[in-house]
């Protein structure tokens, strides 16, 4: 019963939550300089008649309040109206079109990002204060985690872009062709994946040298089983459960990540429609991106939680 | 790190803690590197440098020459001096906004914490609302949308302000909750009910017994955060939401850089290291910090 309504509780707060970042996103574009009216308008810019039906058909003319209101009911409904940069286009379309990129993306790198990282977190705690295995390995992970991936866009394009131009490796610079082609995705997830490595590299040492010094990792090695067996099995198991809760702090990530990854490797995904939008004041879109990218993190947080406490009963209630 | 077998000396905590530190040479290198790049930022306008601002459309993608030691960028801009004046942006917000953050989550923690009850609860709801909050696209969105109108005040550097008071007013959270637990422990233990008891005000005990003791913790996630705002503030110039030209920043130097690869991989490169440098330094500035203030964490 208390698990119950503690899920109850965190939902409620999710929701809340969400409707706290809808809020602010909202009357924070309602700042925006320049009229949406006179936007759409073009020619007919100067007739006030033509002026004042447009803004009716928008929905301009009511009461912020009510505007706000509408706003909300057609969020709800998955309506978030029509695109000015694109004339009529629903902003529902174009959200349809970058959501899979971006979710695409952000799957390649945590898949490498795991693959890559778990194993060097495992590597350092196993072999907890050497110089290669731990200092150095631990070393180069928090650089990875702290830098922004960009600085390393340079770097990846001269090598692969330039310097090996003529041969089997050479990866085009920009652009995206969708799964089927690695060409295109490799050099895009591995940068994105770069930071993550050093989260999944530093969250799994600690959590792993946290079980090794427990009482029954002692005990798997008194009674003679492989060291293998002791930390793959026995250890290993029991960082799962810490491991997730690095889940919220990776959607976070991946979020930033994605308005790096897609702008400068030009990839129509979500979050390069957000920066597109803004450029061309096309604030219908760019409210809808926001909420929906700030959604994932949301969300993300309260499932994180919610699973924690779901596996791992002492967890403060 | 200490050394075993040495002869131990009687010493106060804060000179063990600047021992280890000074040990550690990961640590002191970044804070040199550090200051170097400070104080390089700090009298740029002393050092004779070529004017950031000043494009030349006859000596565009240049390669490093005499006149220009690192070549010159997409507009003819010399780029060393881009480079320099381009960390300004990224250290204001960095380290001006890490400090608004500091004393809003200082502040509102050890109020929290200290007194507890209904003020607590209240304000660590406020707090878990704001942590909840994804940061950078509330960001993001308040910038593209201010930012134009900001662009005015401040002689023209009102963007950077907007960008450092948004960054500021929404990273306290973590810091608010480091210092909440820290004050709820402290608050508990026999020289604040010492004080209690001589009939120490409330305020006095806070500020004089309290917060002296969390200024260490403090600090290490202070350096740590001053790395974050920068990996930020960079990643909105490189969407164009920064600093805007003819002004030099970081982020948007490596964007526009690289998108001039095939010409000049220098462009690109050149920013991009300075900033990888710049950030990696409060990284590890931050692991030294702790691993001398709070040696057991460091495990």
């Amino acid at each position: 019963m208390v698990l119950l309504s503690f899920i109850v509780r965190r939902l409620i707060s999710m929701v809340l939550i969400l409707f706290g970042v809808a809020t602010v996103t909202f009357f924070l574009v309602r700042l925006a300089p320049g009229d949406p009216v006179m936007q759409q308008l073009g020619a007919h810019a100067g007739d006030p008649v033509a002026y004042h039906r447009l803004s009716h058909l928008m929905g301009l003319d009511q009461p912020l309040w009510r505007q706000f209101l509408t706003y909300l009911w057609n969020a709800i409904h998955w309506n978030f109206g029509t695109s000015v940069a694109q004339l009529g286009t629903p902003v529902t379309d174009i959200i349809g079109q970058g959501l899979p990129v971006t979710l695409e993306l952000g799957a390649l790198a945590t898949i490498i990002a795991l693959v890559i990282g778990v194993p060097l977190g495992i590597v350092a705690a196993v072999r907890h204060n050497t110089l290669v295995a731990d200092n150095l390995n631990m070393g180069f992970m928090m650089t990875l985690y702290s830098l922004p991936p960009f600085v390393i866009i340079p770097g990846v394009w001269i090598v692969f872009g330039i310097l090996l131009k003529d041969t089997a490796f050479h990866l085009p610079v920009t652009g995206w062709q969708g799964l089927g082609d690695p060409h295109y995705w490799l050099e895009p997830s591995f940068v994105f994946a770069a930071g993550l490595v050093g989260l999944f590299a530093r969250s799994m040492r600690s959590f792993m040298l946290e079980e090794l010094g427990k009482d029954y990792i002692r005990l798997a090695r008194a009674k003679g089983l492989s060291e293998r067996k002791v930390i793959y099995i026995h250890a290993m198991k029991n960082t799962l459960i810490p491991f997730a809760s690095v889940l919220g702090p990776t959607v976070a990530f991946l979020v930033v990540g994605a308005f790096i990854i897609e702008q400068e490797f030009s990839i129509p995904g979500i979050a390069y429609i957000t920066v597109q939008s803004t450029l061309s004041n096309d604030y219908a879109v760019t409210l809808a991106t926001t909420l929906v990218l700030a959604a994932a993190v949301v969300v993300a947080n309260a499932l994180t939680d919610i699973f924690y406490t779901l596996v791992d009963p002492r967890v403060r209630l | 790190m200490a050394t075993e077998g040495e002869v131990i000396t009687p010493t106060s905590l804060g000179r063990e803690a600047l021992h280890r530190f000074a040990a550690n040479r990961l640590a002191m290198v970044s804070l040199l590197a550090l200051f170097a790049l400070v104080i390089v930022t700090l009298f740029a306008n002393f050092l004779p440098l070529i004017d950031p601002t000043q494009g030349s459309a006859f000596n565009q993608d240049s390669f490093p020459s005499r006149v220009h030691l690192l070549g010159t960028d997409a507009s003819g801009h010399d780029l060393l001096s881009a480079i320099i004046f381009g960390l300004r942006p990224a250290l204001a917000v960095g380290i001006i906004g890490q400090i608004v953050t500091t004393i809003l989550g200082v502040f509102i923690g050890v109020v929290a914490g200290f007194y507890g009850g209904k003020i607590d609860s209240l304000l660590s709801r406020f707090t878990d609302f704001v942590f909840a909050l994804p940061t950078f696209l509330l960001a993001f969105l308040t910038v593209a949308v201010l930012g134009p109108d900001w662009d005015n005040f401040f002689g023209g550097s009102g963007r950077v302000v907007l960008i450092t008071i948004v960054f500021g007013l929404v990273g306290w959270p973590p810091l608010m909750r480091f210092v909440r637990s820290l004050t709820l422990t402290y608050k508990e233990q026999q020289f604040v009910e010492a004080a209690h008891s001589i009939g120490t005000s409330r305020w006095h005990i806070i500020t004089r017994h309290i917060l002296p003791n969390t200024w260490g913790l403090v600090l290490v996630q202070t350096t740590f955060g001053v790395g974050g705002f920068i990996y930020n503030e960079t990643t909105l110039s490189l969407l164009g939401l920064g600093v805007q030209p003819p002004n030099p920043d970081l982020g948007a130097l490596v964007s526009i850089g690289a998108e001039h690869i095939y010409i000049n991989w220098l462009e690109s490169v050149a920013p991009a290291t300075v900033l990888a440098v710049l950030v990696v330094v409060f990284a590890f500035l931050g692991d030294g910090l702790r691993d001398a203030i709070d040696p057991r964490t460091g495990e």
